[in-house]
């Protein structure tokens, strides 16, 4: 099993597509624990989890890993939710390009379920307008 | 011959309820043993959050306490056979009726603040990155503490944890049908 693999699959597409807009908007992933230097500076938060590995049932292969993606978005609270189902949209977008890609002989086949979401929140204490999204995955290491 | 007609009814009624028995008794196995796994994996500083897990049919609810302490175990309400068979669609509801279920949850950001006691469940300390409770950059001289790790609640929804709870306990109670 190869986790690494799996986890670029998913960041990859999401780091391309954010680092795309104008201005780029920063990404951080599992572990990477920098703070923006500005607490209202948009930015993006994606976790990805695993969940169970190698369930027989799943597909005849055994080197499969199911898992969460969770994305969240921080836009500057108090101006309205626009920004931030902008950049919803472009995470919803990457995330169903992988839903696109073909099956091929090496690599990861990897496909996402439903997207549950967005919600919404911003509390009284937060700087931030905060939109949510999840979504399972499968993948699939082809060797 | 009415008689007899409501006596055949029943005893058809009998045969259908015994029949659908394990598969009711199955998915209530089921519903209480998920609420079992969130009360495992999620966070437990007083307690509360733990038991204030609540299992809903359409007609029947069981709630937790909400007492602070050891997670006590939750039983479902039994579906009928008419709940089971017919309406609604979505035999069982869980959520959580804790006031800061959505802070436990990770759904939404909150402050930080130490209650004043230690928790019942093993705390790993570090620095919150954003205000949600479990975004902790781990450090064992740290000023905040979590008891789950992040996303653990959509982990457990979405990573095939929760599928697997279910065809574990409808199997186990299939099993004990003989035919």
């Amino acid at each position: 099993m190869n986790y690494q693999s799996i986890r670029a699959t998913v960041e990859n597409p999401l780091l391309t597509a954010f680092g795309a807009l104008v201005p780029a908007v920063p990404v951080y992933f599992d572990n990477i624990t920098a703070v923006p230097p500005n607490t209202t500076t948009e930015y993006i938060r994606v976790n990805v989890t695993f969940g169970i590995t190698n369930e027989p049932t799943l597909t005849s292969s055994v080197d499969n890993a199911r898992g969460a993606i969770i994305i969240r978005i921080f836009t500057e609270k108090g101006r309205g939710p626009a920004r931030n189902q902008t950049l919803l949209t472009t995470a919803v977008n990457a995330l169903e390009t992988l839903n696109n890609t073909a099956k091929t002989n090496s690599g990861v086949f990897f496909r996402v379920g439903e997207i549950n979401g967005p919600t919404f929140s911003a509390t009284e204490d937060a700087p931030h307008f905060v939109g949510r999204i999840d979504t399972s995955f499968v993948a699939t290491v082809l060797s | 011959m009415a008689r007899r007609r409501n006596d055949f009814m029943r005893l058809a009624k009998n045969i259908e309820a015994g029949f659908l028995a394990p598969f009711i008794i199955g998915v209530a196995r089921s519903a209480e043993n998920i609420v079992l796994q969130l009360q495992e994996q999620g966070p437990a500083w007083s307690g509360q959050f733990s038991n204030s897990w609540e299992i809903a049919t359409s007609s029947k609810v069981s709630t937790g306490t909400g007492a602070s302490g050891e997670a006590q175990r939750l039983k479902a309400p039994i579906l009928t056979v008419d709940e089971f068979k017919f309406k609604p669609e979505i035999k069982y509801y869980i959520a959580n009726k804790a006031p800061h279920a959505d802070v436990a949850l990770d759904l939404v950001e909150s402050n930080y603040r130490y209650p004043g006691y230690e928790p019942i469940k093993k705390a790993e300390r570090g620095q919150r990155v954003s205000g949600l409770r479990g975004d902790l950059a781990v450090n064992p001289t740290g000023p905040n503490r979590r008891t789950a790790p992040l996303d653990w609640y959509t982990t457990y929804l979405r990573g095939g944890a929760i599928d697997k709870t279910i065809s574990l306990y409808m199997d186990q109670s299939l099993r004990n049908v003989k035919l």
